[in-house]
């Protein structure tokens, strides 16, 4: 049974957090906090994982390509595969287990020690006070930071390949550049704001839902992550058949 | 006046409310009286629009509390202060912060006003001075002040108190069933208290109910005494 409102619940969750009198002299001091914690703060891990992101994908279509086809297919196979799937699925995966974990604790520890309550009957909406401005930085910050990674993986792997596995630096770029189609970047950002829409909503979501203490949060904590790595999975899915059917 | 009118609330196979009816009149102190996990903090969430009723319903000068998905019961929050059994502070802010926080979502108040107000409530209650303080770094006596003020702040009628002297020692206890006196007494606010502490129901209430078996009844003497034989 509960299976089956599951979906309903969540839906009535996030409709209420969006679907609400906006209120920005008041939310937007919270959003520009949410920004920096989720997005600014994401930054370095972000970066690390770009750097490997690009390294293994030069190597690996190198690996695959060299000999078969001319040079300049590595600098593409690199852009498109990065556009297209790496960087937002990577990049959705880093800031779910960073930012869905640590706002699902936050709101859930809030929860069981009764401060959403105090908000309550405060006469302060806490969807509008906590929900709100958390949803509304992952659906902002996760496209941003999938274009940091792309920038930076693609770069990288300019770099590996010039100077480690034959192809010039013209020959890559001639590559990149060559066979870019718009849709391939557009179409990654499409998924990476539902991607950051999916991870602020299960992080408030299953925080908002912690009842009793310790033990609940921690589950909450769980449950969040893993909603929103099945939910980019398959969602991942749906957006490749909308945007790259062949 | 509140009106609370044949509430009843569930919980899985147990009656935790049982057609409550209560009345609290206005510039009056009432206590609702229980031993621990009777069922006080849920009449207290009910009756403030926390929980939702299986049946009845909660008027505010014959307002009526409502209950639903996107139900907005500000007009009576406004006029309402709750004081948590825990205090409920936000331990990502200080104090002033905390107590602050009803009058920056609530009103379009200047920061200089705002600050006053604070500083004012705080005095108030007798915390003047631990402006600056993490809830971490307070005594319970202490949470329990701050959240009175945070309650306080934006001047509301209704006062609402879930076991506002568990937990203290007695000068605290003391102390805080002054407050509760001398808010209703000197600024005819109106007081709903919960508590299992039936010294300090005597000392603040105009009316003592109890709480057994879903049901509100008013205490007598007789009950009084057993109440006493059975919880001391």
């Amino acid at each position: 049974m509960k299976f089956v409102t599951a979906p309903g619940r969540y839906v009535l969750f996030l409709a209420k957090s969006i679907f609400i009198p906006w209120d920005i002299r008041r939310t937007w001091p919270r959003l520009v906090e949410q920004l920096y914690i989720h997005g600014v703060s994401a930054f370095p891990v972000i970066l690390l994982a770009s750097v490997f992101v690009g390294l293994t994908t030069a190597v690996q279509t190198s690996y695959q390509l060299m000999g078969i086809v001319p040079k300049y297919f590595v600098g593409m196979g690199v852009s498109r595969m990065v556009l297209i799937e790496l960087a937002p699925v990577f990049t959705a995966f880093l800031v779910a287990g960073r930012s869905a974990s640590s706002m699902s604790a936050e709101l859930g520890a809030m929860r069981v020690s009764e401060q959403i309550d105090a908000l309550t009957v405060m006469g302060v909406n806490p969807y509008r006070y906590l929900c709100l401005p958390r949803i509304a930085a992952l659906t902002l910050s996760v496209p941003l930071l999938v274009v940091v990674m792309e920038v930076c993986a693609i770069a990288v792997a300019l770099l590996i390949s010039t100077l480690a596995l034959e192809v010039s630096a013209y020959t890559f770029l001639y590559g990149v550049t060559h066979f870019f189609v718009p849709k391939d970047f557009f179409g990654g950002l499409a998924k990476a704001v539902l991607f950051g829409l999916f991870i602020g909503t299960n992080g408030c979501y299953f925080g908002f839902g912690a009842e009793g203490g310790a033990k609940q949060v921690g589950r909450a904590t769980t449950q969040a992550v893993v909603a929103s790595a099945g939910m980019i999975l398959g969602a991942n899915f749906l957006m490749a058949l909308i945007f790259f059917r062949s | 006046m509140i009106r609370v009118k044949q509430v009843s609330k569930r919980f899985r196979d147990r009656l935790v409310l049982d057609k409550v009816n209560l009345e609290v009149p206005d510039s009056k102190v009432i206590v609702i009286l229980g031993p621990s996990g009777i069922g006080k903090t849920v009449m207290l969430h009910v009756m403030a629009g926390l929980l939702r009723p299986d049946h009845g319903s909660v008027s505010y000068d014959g307002l009526p509390l409502r209950f639903g998905a996107f139900a907005d019961n500000r007009p009576i929050l406004v006029q309402l202060g709750y004081v948590f059994q825990n205090g409920a502070l936000f331990d990502s802010m200080d104090v002033a912060e905390n107590v602050a926080l009803p009058l920056k979502e609530n009103s379009r108040l200047e920061d200089s006003e705002m600050k006053k107000r604070v500083k004012r409530t705080l005095e108030r209650v007798g915390m003047a001075g631990h402006e600056a303080l993490s809830p971490h770094a307070l005594s319970g006596g202490m949470i329990k002040l701050v959240a009175i003020a945070r309650a306080l702040v934006s001047g509301p009628h209704y006062v609402f108190y879930d076991e506002p002297t568990s937990g203290l020692d007695p000068l605290m206890r003391e102390r805080i069933c002054n407050l509760i006196k001398s808010l209703r007494d000197r600024e005819g606010k109106t007081g709903v208290v919960v508590t299992h502490d039936l010294e300090a129901a005597e000392a603040v209430a105009n009316k003592i109910y109890m709480l057994k078996d879903g049901r509100l009844s008013t205490m007598g003497q007789a009950r009084k005494e057993d109440y006493e034989e059975t919880h001391s």
